[in-house]
């Protein structure tokens, strides 16, 4: 590389990116060209003069530089990672603030407005604000048996069997998590080589902003004796000086205290955010200004620290109190007004709103055209107000990302950096998070569906889940009461699902087999040129396809040859959806993926073992009979055990083709429903998310993770130790 | 003694071991025809399963329409104008579709004079909403003026359709008495006199370029704005003018999703388990893990978007796109991941080690010399990894991207924030209909589909195939 490509990378080509890149992101997701442009020109005058004049400050000389081969700011060409870091400083931070305020703002958004249509509907009046207060008393009544003040009093009924469950388990559990963490951290040996006891202010103040929360002063206390607790065996273990323990201490106190002050003085609303965004940028100004390098000795980095701290704690906080989180699960148990009425009343404030957007004059006609009164328009102007309020907090925030990534930019982009080492660092944290994703992926499954299992057993016992023989949604009477009640006894559900994926792979198993030997064994390269394209065809079929093609091809083709043939015989009829049909055509669908497995398992037999059979005189069928198939029989199970697992999740062609009637019947001519037909049914029902119905297909779905969970698990060791013993 | 043993007939001769011989050749010849049997029984039963869809198919692709002369007489009109003269478009009547279908009927008239007064009366009705609406938007929007003669094809009635395309037989129109008599007798004298036309119904898209050249028009997805059509429209209650326009949008939004998400993080997690993991239990839990997310039954995954990301994270996104691309990119992760280590694997360490002999860092060695090699492989999987996200259903149901939706959207990159549809998941719902069009057009969406995804394993069998020559 000459300097000249070397300068025009770094010098013009990612910042134009980035700036172009800002630029639409805002544009695409809010239109905001009228905004993005200044603040695209901003970026650039920021890139080009504060980033490049720093850069250009250096000690060597500009001209030496470039006759060295040199590119424009004095360094040994490494274009590449700066521009990693241009791209980084610059573009991550308005990216992730316009992701962020994608979902959240949104959130935050329809949050506001359901206050506003709940402040129309005049005889629901809701005290969050008493109901935040009394949760915290109320936990701590909970735990640890506090007295409650008078006003709480009223509270308490609805709240042991609300709080009873998840809410105090999933806080537990996260504030245990982070102090384990923060405890395990500052017990490594790691943390020794490195030296990172200058992040533990900053995990005392997560730790204390979650156990804040978590609600109530008192568990703020808990959560600072912890971290205290874990410093001085810290200090014990590696016997560090008392003077850096105080230091440390009073850090943390300050820390702790700015906290509380923020808290105090804005309710953790965006006041608080505004503050401490406000003192970030002035500590790091002012860090920069003195040309402090990141330290734990320098007064600016650790006011910085904390500023970071209490911007990461109060924009947690109060985007938690956006989404409703820290208020709306106490409002939901203490009678909250239907989603319907709700819906109702905003259209109506939606109306309105959308006249006065549009300019027009509210008339008493227009009032009456709209069944609303005049507290709609109120609540119309009250949400514009939030709109308005809304878009400007959209322009601050980017604005402020960009002032961020410029920081960012001037703090790293500089000759002493050591940006190779930096970018490489960098891209193997992001290497190893995006596989630790796949991680959090079945972590999030998991409890997905153990979070919703749990609720679903504890309204429909297990036993009457895994024991009865009905599966009826609001099928039963209840005489008593005068209710249709459902019966949710899981055995039919299974027995279909069993059912049907043995009649596929009654099907399957045989010709899938029997291809992938004549495949194999005895097909030329012209046989294996026309079926290998086929079979690799029905594979990429989607399911969907083979769905609509049972339900609407093979189905009545079957009901009429069973018509003409079959039901003159026997007497049995053949119902419009069948377990036949479904597992016939799962079947079609499971013949490529059973021959490929098989056509595998049959190509690892080693070579000698078929040549030895074939020098005795065997002929190819005996071979393959005798010698091959025992041989690869394990890995042909394996495979088998793989299908079996797919056809039991397998959703779309029985959802179509196998029928929604749970029973229990020998004769495959019968309709059978399966746990995946049954999952979708209810996900997509209309019954309230927390009936049990709509829990039932959690506990499904659980109990058909678990089995393919199992039988993946068993196919896979089959496999890879018969692979073992042929390697 | 000798000579007993000598003369004593050898095991292979004789009429035993020719019947003996003669048997296992027989086995022999029996599990070959099995063997090519079963190859021949896939292929028949995917030729069924094509042949299939295409027959059905191809009654969804086309629509009857007249081409009918309409004049627009102003008269009806006279009552219902603004005292300048304009159309009063805030009149009920304008804007029912009623009110145009009597222009649509004296074309009929016009066309077969001798129609009795009860069968003159009826003609209206056969001609879909579509035929009407378009009459009352050119006028609306001024592309037709009052008093013109405009010569349109008018889009016919699903019934009249059906029934035309001889898949939907009198008797049954007149036994589910969907028309009067009167009216069935018109449809059959129209369809003697010519007038039913069978013309292909697909539409187009128009792509917008006023809105596309400036920055801002990223905003713009002027599909449904093009002629309407089976591959332009929006989902709609009238089977004739439903089509796949917005499910096919969604599905081109969610594989953008999938791209952007799934893609670099699966490559990004290939490179790392492959090149740089140290065998510790981490890696080997992830490993573990991946192999188990690759079997995992997709709906479980639908499961997981409805319980943590609807539900716990983004309420209010239920039915979005973006959620459903998620998803999808979840359950296409292990697939990219598998495949791209496969590829990186297969790339020789000899370009590694020379890169570091070199004085390249192990990373540089990586991404400049080993990823390049292994591009071919990489974008082959992904490509695979695409079209079964592409075909995926189950997964999508539960999260609500199965909403009626009969409106398009016209804000580009933001409808990933607005409920929307998918492809395979507009099949399921046409398909569970009972009005039997939606049927064939299911059977219609399901070519679009497999073309789609069919194509794009082609694409992954080339760029494979031009790798392996290339060695």
């Amino acid at each position: 590389m000459n300097s000249g490509s070397g300068m025009m990378r770094i010098g013009v080509t990612v910042p134009i990116i980035s700036v172009i890149a800002i630029f639409l992101v805002l544009n695409m997701f809010f239109g905001a060209w009228i905004l993005a442009l200044p603040l695209a020109a901003a970026a650039a005058f920021l890139i080009f003069f504060l980033g490049a004049n720093r850069l250009t400050k250096t000690n060597q000389n500009f001209d030496a530089a470039r006759a060295q081969g040199n590119n424009l700011f004095g360094l040994p060409d490494l274009p590449r990672f700066y521009g990693f870091l241009h791209v980084f400083c610059w573009f991550i931070p308005p990216v992730i603030f316009l992701v962020l305020w994608q979902f959240f703002g949104n959130a935050w958004l329809s949050a506001e407005f359901t206050q506003v249509a709940l402040s129309v509907m005049g005889e629901v009046n809701i005290d969050y604000d008493g109901m935040s207060r009394a949760t915290g008393e109320l936990f701590a009544n909970y735990f640890f048996g506090a007295p409650l003040s008078p006003d709480v009093v009223g509270y308490s009924e609805g709240f042991s069997e609300a709080f009873a469950g998840k809410y105090i388990a999933r806080r537990w559990f996260w504030v245990a998590l982070t102090m384990a963490a923060a405890a395990i951290w500052q017990l490594s040996p790691a943390h020794y080589d490195r030296q990172s006891t200058q992040w533990l202010p900053v995990i005392s103040l997560i730790v204390a902003g979650i156990a804040l929360f978590a609600n109530g002063y008192a568990w703020l206390t808990y959560g600072v004796a912890v971290v205290i607790a874990v410093c001085l065996f810290n200090m014990l273990l590696r016997r560090s000086a008392v003077g850096d323990m105080i230091g440390k201490i009073f850090m943390l106190a300050g820390g702790l205290a700015v906290l509380l002050w923020i808290h105090d003085i804005t309710q953790w609303g965006n006041g608080g955010w505004i503050f401490a965004s406000l003192l970030l940028i002035a500590s790091f100004a002012s860090m920069i200004a003195k040309g402090d390098k990141p330290s734990i000795k320098s007064a600016s980095w650790i006011l910085a620290v904390v500023a970071l701290g209490a911007f990461l704690v109060t924009s947690v906080v109060s985007v938690l109190d956006m989404l409703g989180w820290v208020q709306t699960f106490v409002a939901t148990d203490f009678g909250r007004p239907s989603p319907g009425a709700l819906s109702t009343e905003g259209s109506r404030v939606m109306r309105i709103f959308g006249e006065i957007k549009a300019g027009n004059e509210i008339t008493p006609q227009l009032l009456k055209k709209a069944r609303a009164t005049e507290e709609y328009v109120t609540a119309a102007q009250q949400w514009l107000a939030v709109n308005e309020r809304a878009q400007w907090i959209v322009y601050g925030g980017v604005l402020a990302s960009l002032v961020l990534g410029a920081l960012l930019s001037v703090i790293y982009i500089r000759p002493t950096s050591r940006a190779r080492q930096l970018h490489e660092n960098a891209a193997s944290a992001l290497l190893i998070a995006a596989s630790a994703l796949a991680v959090l992926v079945t972590i999030g499954l998991v409890l997905a569906l153990l979070g919703q299992a749990e609720i679903f057993f504890a309204k429909v016992p297990a036993q009457e889940f895994f024991n009865e023989l009905t599966w009826s949604k609001g099928g039963i009477h209840d005489h008593e009461n005068g209710i249709r009640k459902s019966k949710l006894g899981a055995i039919p559900v299974f027995y279909g699902t069993i059912m049907i994926s043995l009649v596929a792979l009654a099907f399957a198993v045989p010709v899938g087999l029997f291809s992938a030997i004549y495949m194999s064994e005895y097909a030329g390269p012209r046989v294996r040129g026309i079926f290998k394209p086929i079979l690799e065809i029905l594979a990429g079929v989607p399911t969907i396809v083979y769905g609509v093609f049972a339900l609407l091809i093979v189905g009545p083709v079957f009901r009429d040859v069973w018509g003409a043939v079959g039901e003159p015989l026997t007497g049995y009829e053949m119902a419009g959806r069948s377990a036949t049909v479904a597992g016939f055509v799962m079947g079609i669908m499971l013949i490529p993926f059973i021959s490929s497995l098989s056509d595998d398992a049959l190509k690892a037999v080693p070579r000698p073992l078929r040549d030895g059979s074939l020098a005795l005189g065997a002929n190819k069928s005996e071979t393959i009979l005798k010698v091959l198939l025992p041989a690869a029989l394990p890995g042909i199970m394996g495979g088998i055990l793989l299908a079996t697992s797919r056809a039991i999740g397998e959703t779309m062609i029985v959802v179509l083709a196998a029928g929604r009637h749970a029973q229990i019947k020998a004769n495959p001519l019968e309709p059978m429903t399966t746990v995946t037909v049954q999952i979708v049914e209810f996900l997509t029902g209309d019954t309230a998310f927390d009936s049990p119905e709509t829990l039932s297909a959690y506990g499904l779905g659980l109990v058909l993770f678990l089995a393919t969970l199992v039988l993946n698990m068993v196919a896979i060791v089959i496999v890879r130790r018969y692979r073992l013993k042929y390697s | 003694m000798t000579t007993e043993m000598n003369t004593a007939p050898s095991p292979h001769l004789g009429q035993d071991a020719a019947r003996r011989r003669q048997g296992r050749q027989r086995t022999e010849v029996i599990f070959q025809t099995l063997g090519i049997g079963a190859l021949v029984l896939a292929a028949a039963l995917l030729v069924w399963l094509v042949w299939g869809i295409f027959d059905k198919a191809r009654y969804g692709l086309t629509q009857h329409m007249m081409q009918v002369e309409v004049y627009l007489d102003p008269e009806p009109f006279d009552r219902l104008k603004n005292d300048d003269g304009s159309i009063n478009w805030s009149k009920r009547k304008t804007r029912k579709d009623t009110f145009y279908r009597e222009y649509l009927a004296q074309s009929v008239r016009d066309y077969l004079p001798d129609l009795t007064a009860d069968e003159a009366s009826e003609a209206g009705i056969l001609f879909s909403d579509a035929a009407a609406w378009k009459i009352r938007d050119g006028l609306r929007y001024g592309d037709y003026q009052l008093g013109d003669t405009i010569e349109i094809w008018a889009l016919m009635d699903d019934v009249v359709d059906v029934w035309s395309k001889g898949v939907f037989p009198t008797e049954a129109v007149v036994a589910q008495s969907i028309y009067a008599p009167e009216a069935i007798g018109l449809m059959q004298q129209m369809k003697e006199a010519g007038a039913l036309q069978e013309r292909l119904y697909l539409g187009f898209p128009r792509l917008n370029l006023e809105i596309w050249l400036p920055f801002v028009g990223l905003q713009s997805w002027e599909v449904s704005k093009g002629s309407p059509g089976f591959l332009t429209s929006p989902n709609s209650a009238n089977p004739e003018m439903a089509g796949l326009g917005r499910a096919f949008q969604g599905t081109l939004l969610m594989l953008l999703v999938v791209i952007v998400v799934a893609v670099p993080l699966g490559v990004a997690a290939a490179v790392y388990l492959e090149e740089f993991a140290p065998k510790n239990r981490f890696t080997d839990l992830i490993e573990i893990n991946i192999n188990n997310l690759a079997a995992v039954p997709s709906i479980i995954f639908g499961v997981l978007g409805l319980g943590v990301l609807v539900n716990m994270l983004f309420p209010f996104a239920r039915g979005y796109p973006i959620i459903g691309g998620l998803v999808l990119s979840f359950m296409t992760l292990p697939t990219v991941i598998i495949a791209s280590r496969a590829a990186i694997l297969a790339v020789p360490s000899s370009y590694k080690e020379a890169a570091i002999g070199m004085g390249a860092s192990k990373m540089q060695a990586v991404f400049q010399h080993v990823l390049p090699a292994a591009i071919p492989g990489i974008v082959s999987g992904v490509i695979i990894g695409i079209a079964q996200a592409a075909g995926e259903t189950a997964p999508l149901l539960p999260i609500g991207l199965k909403s009626f939706i009969t409106s398009s959207c016209e804000k580009g990159l933001a409808c990933l924030f607005e409920p929307g549809t998918a492809m395979p998941a507009q099949i399921f719902f046409w398909a569970e209909n009972a009005e039997r069009l939606f049927k064939y057009k299911a059977n219609a969406a399901i070519i679009v589909l497999l073309i789609m995804i069919l194509g794009l394993n082609a694409i992954a069998t080339y760029i494979r195939w031009r790798a392996e020559q290339r060695k």
